[in-house]
């Protein structure tokens, strides 16, 4: 059936004025007919709290680091058909401190109209008491982190439609919002209050640390984690660059780069490979090599980083000297199968499940794709591997814990404030035995003996923390140029990683800092002292309790 | 209706600015004096400022649009349908993002939107289109249906719902325009009538009881859906008489085969959807069901608009736009704000002024002397007469919610510029190519 242009036109007309009716059909429902109905609905939302305040998070200890603060914005309700009382006019001037001309000026506005923004709960009781009635209030909830930019990558922060956007904020968001029976406040609603595994003193001390040594060293960016080895709790998460989560909007950079960014964890990295070594009886305990201060591997000459005399070294000089050649050899001992099936073992190249988001894999490059070069490289870790700073914390955590890793975790639990007591949550951390615990403790020996030699000798800087034994590495790692076709001369990665005490380990410091431009830019100088006090402070926070 | 003279647009004297055709102009002013107040009372962000910005270039595109002869686009069509790929193409591969849709071009100091420009570039190619091949049969419906396929893909993957069921609109007014029968509207829609009813009808089951997972079962109890397909049937059987050749036999029975897949496909389609948009399409049936989540943005859009009453609030006194209960409410949800601020007059003055804008576009388009032209205003009446009563319909809680802006009230720089366009395309179209004593 075709139709010509006159009846096409009146179809659509048709169409047109049917839509355009229906429409006005609808608005006069809802405008006019059921309009008492919708107001009295309106209403009853208007008196009904809207809000639901988050928890707080409060620190190990129970110190507040973020809340939900709930302010009054005052509005105009004024009856025109009746005479404001002047005496209640004063006195509503004499709470607000304004003069009472600005006060008249404002009531004479139109109804609904903002009076005077943000009074705490004591001046509305107070203004609700004085029976003024001519004003109303609405509330408003703001979140509040009174310390500012501290811990700020691990507390996260909330948006405008008060979401959780980033560290505990985000990955809690479901417990910090489910309506608890036990709340600090009793007019709203609100969330669980959270615990975190942190110690602020600690925290604060770290992160006062990492400032100043990356301004000393004139660094890009560094972190200071300290996480405990038998139970993956973090004990501090120190990341510069920081922000402050009350003005998140006005910070450049929110990135929480100790689990989002990765890099070559360099000679920290030996511990891994020896471990794997010494696991599939690659070698033994009385390994030597001769070391002739450089190994060819195809076409390439890796050398070692200090030019040391050709000499016979066993395991301990070599984490001693960090021979670079020795672990070479080790790695290129290994068949590349062999060698990627412990790494991965070790949980590099996979998500340590810590409860933070954007957390990234690291990369760990498939064995079949492994020159041979590779194989020898990834022994003092540049190569194939690149880690998160946490991942590499955990990989030693594995050590540090005779042999078995564990996940590591930020919440401890939820607060209870009618007894100021912290219900432990039921949370069980994955563990996994990577190794067994005979070759891990023969590792940390080695470790806890080199560092005490090398502090007698004064070659080590890190690991002298008076009262403790500790075991640890150093780590200077090369960067690698932006586009990953090869390495950047000059620019370095400088790391520590240690634990104390060193024969039943309790707190475990990882202290990376990238591209430092001091200190020729070494693992042990740069990354050793902030260790040492870190690593003290830890002590003293965390075990002489 | 025969291709006529084009009379040029020459400001020679004040009174030739009294000839534009104030039927349109007027109107859009008006609108756009009440975006600026509603920006205004809208309690997120300076968006006031950055709106009145956006009305220079929009007002220079709309200039050149005037100033151009309509044969100008009707010969540079190709480049105009080919630059809008190209740009749809760099948003797909290098877009900004926002809200999880990629939909953006950042351009340093502005965000550009090309899923807006897209529909004057659509309109334009399509008109030019049927201007050569009027549709006369089902092939013709076909090739002119894969003009709009890239776009529409391209779109759909963003993702931008509302944007490609304006295509769909769009696409559809022009080829009823251009000379398709009732019948071959009939087989286009008929898919999209089928789906609806058949979704429609599992919603409905789903609501009542748990979930059937008979699919045999689910067909046969969606009745409207049966009853369509056999009305259909009838139809087609009645105008194409398929006794009398085989291949009419072939061709209708292929299209109740279609109608009849739709059923067994739905729930695979559906699945290509991204989770808040099956969210958004079905919980206007029934927002109560999720007050505080998906339902939230109708129920406090329809409470706020019910609010307002016959008179209104008063300008920037709106109890819940004020007390920023209303959602998104300077961008889709804007026409709450003047339900609840102007009242019944208000708003209704608001759908009288949008009226008045369609009804002379769908007047430009039945007496223009040009083909192409009146295309072009009908495919603009389409794409208006969608966005305003998807979006208004949204707002009063009786359309489902697909992210489709309010014509020249919603804030948006790009569908701000490309409105205004469209506007002062229909200037230049009633100047040049419509008979001077209909003025």
């Amino acid at each position: 059936m075709f139709l010509n242009f006159k009846q096409r036109f009146y179809i659509w007309l048709f169409f047109f004025f049917s839509f355009i009716f229906l429409i006005w059909l609808e608005l006069f429902n809802l405008q006019v007919v059921s309009s008492k109905k919708i107001v009295s609905k309106a209403k009853l939302q208007f008196s009904m709290p809207k809000i639901i305040l988050r928890g707080d998070i409060r620190d190990r200890n129970g110190s507040l680091l973020a809340l939900d603060l709930v302010t009054y914005d005052i509005y105009n309700n004024v009856d025109k058909s009746k005479a404001i009382p002047e005496d209640k006019v004063i006195k509503l001037s004499k709470i607000l401190r304004i003069s009472q001309q600005n006060l008249i000026k404002k009531l004479n506005q139109r109804k609904n109209t903002k009076i005077f923004p943000e009074v705490s709960l004591d001046i509305m009781k107070k203004i609700k008491d004085s029976q003024i009635d001519f004003v109303h209030f609405e509330p408003r909830v703001s979140r509040i982190y009174p310390l500012n930019k501290m811990a700020s990558h691990l507390l996260g922060y909330v948006n405008t439609d008060h979401i959780g956007q980033n560290g505990v904020e985000y990955s809690h968001e479901d417990l910090l919002t489910k309506i608890s029976t036990k709340t600090t406040n009793k007019l709203y609603p609100q969330g669980n209050d959270i615990v975190l595994t942190i110690d602020s003193a600690l925290q604060e001390y770290a992160e006062k640390e990492l400032i100043e040594a990356i301004q000393k060293s004139r660094a890009e960016r560094g972190s200071i984690l300290v996480i405990s080895p038998k139970t993956g709790e973090i004990f501090a998460w120190a990341v510069y660059p920081n922000y402050n989560p009350n003005f998140y909007y006005k910070e450049k950079s929110i990135k929480n780069w100790a689990i989002t960014d990765i890099y070559q964890p360099g000679s920290t990295f030996k511990i891994v490979t020896i471990s794997s070594a010494l696991e599939n009886m690659l070698i033994d305990e009385n390994f030597t090599y001769f070391d002739t201060g450089s190994i060819t591997v195809g076409k390439r000459i890796l050398r070692n980083h200090n030019k040391t005399k050709p000499q016979n070294i066993n395991l301990l000089e070599l984490f001693k000297q960090s021979s670079n050649v020795a672990s070479a050899h080790i790695g290129l001992s290994m068949p590349p199968e062999v060698f990627y099936n412990s790494i991965q073992k070790f949980m590099i190249g996979t998500r340590t499940k810590v409860d933070l988001p954007g957390e990234s894999l690291g990369l760990l490059l498939n064995h079949k794709k492994w020159r041979t070069i590779d194989s020898a490289t990834t022994g003092f870790g540049q190569g194939a591997v690149s880690v998160t700073p946490i991942q590499l914390a955990c990989a030693v955590n594995a050590v540090a814990n005779h042999g078995i890793w564990v996940q590591p975790h930020i919440l401890k639990g939820t607060w209870d404030p009618e007894y100021n007591l912290i219900n432990e949550s039921p949370y069980q951390p994955i563990i996994e035995e990577v190794i067994s615990p005979e070759v891990a403790d023969y590792v940390s020996g080695l470790l806890k003996q080199s560092v005490k030699e090398s502090v007698e000798a004064m070659a080590y800087i890190g690991g002298n923390v008076p009262g403790y034994e500790v075991a640890g590495k150093t780590g200077t790692a090369q960067k690698i140029r932006a586009d990953g076709k090869g390495y950047l001369a000059g620019h370095t990665v400088a790391s520590f990683i240690g634990y104390l005490p060193a024969s039943d380990p309790k707190i475990l410091t990882l202290v990376v800092v990238d591209d430092p431009k001091t200190g020729g830019g070494w693992g042990n100088t740069v990354c050793g002292p902030i260790f040492n006090n870190v690593a003290k402070m830890a002590a003293k926070r965390i075990l002489e309790n | 209706m025969q291709l006529g003279e084009e009379r040029d647009f020459i400001i020679r004297r004040w009174s030739d600015i009294v000839d534009l055709d104030w039927y349109i102009l007027l109107p859009t002013i008006v609108l756009i004096i009440i975006n600026l107040l509603l920006l205004k009372s809208a309690v997120f962000g300076t968006y006031l400022s950055r709106q009145f910005f956006f009305l220079i270039p929009a007002v220079l595109f709309g200039l050149a649009a005037l100033f151009l002869k309509i044969s100008f686009w009707q010969k540079n069509t190709r480049w105009i349908y080919l630059a809008n790929i190209v740009l749809l193409f760099i948003v797909l591969l290098k877009g900004a993002s926002a809200m999880g849709a990629q939909r953006w071009i950042d351009v340093g100091f502005i965000k550009i939107q090309p899923s807006e420009v897209a529909k004057i570039a659509i309109i334009i190619s399509l008109a030019a289109w049927f201007v050569k091949h009027p549709l006369k049969n089902y092939i013709d419906i076909f090739l002119s249906a894969l003009i709009i396929a890239p776009p529409f893909l391209l779109i759909f993957k963003q993702p931008d719902l509302g944007t490609s069921l304006a295509f769909i609109a769009i696409y559809l007014g022009m080829a009823f325009w251009s000379g398709a029968s009732v019948t071959h509207l009939l087989v286009v829609v008929s898919p999209i009538v089928s789906l609806i009813l058949n979704a429609c009808g599992a919603v409905v089951l789903n609501m009542g009881t748990m979930q059937i997972h008979n699919k045999i079962i689910e067909l046969n109890i969606t009745l409207p859906f049966v009853l369509f397909l056999f009305f259909m049937i009838i139809w087609l059987v009645i105008n194409h008489k398929p006794w009398e050749s085989p291949w009419i036999v072939l061709s209708v029975s292929s299209i109740i085969f279609l109608n009849f897949m739709i059923g067994f496909i739905r729930p695979i389609l559906w699945n290509f959807l991204q989770a808040y948009q099956q969210r958004r399409l079905t919980i206007f049936l029934n927002p109560e069901s999720d007050p505080q989540g998906a339902g939230y943005h109708i129920i406090q859009s329809i409470l706020a608009i019910g609010n307002g009453g016959f008179f209104g609030y008063g300008w920037q006194h709106g109890r819940l736009t004020k007390g920023s209960y209303v959602p998104a409410q300077h961008t889709d949800f804007v026409f709450s704000i003047a339900g609840e601020e102007f009242g019944f007059i208000g708003s209704a003055f608001i759908v009288i002024m949008f009226a008045i804008i369609l009804w002379r576009t769908l007047y430009i388009a039945r007496h223009s002397n040009d083909k192409f032209a009146s295309l072009i205003a009908i495919g603009i009446f389409s794409f208006l007469s969608f966005h305003i009563f998807v979006n208004i319909g949204m707002t009063l809680g009786i359309m489902p919610i697909t992210g489709v802006p309010l014509p020249f009230l919603s804030y948006g720089g790009t569908a701000l510029v490309i409105d205004l366009f469209a506007i002062f395309f229909l200037l230049s179209i009633s100047w040049r190519t419509l008979p001077r004593k209909l003025f």
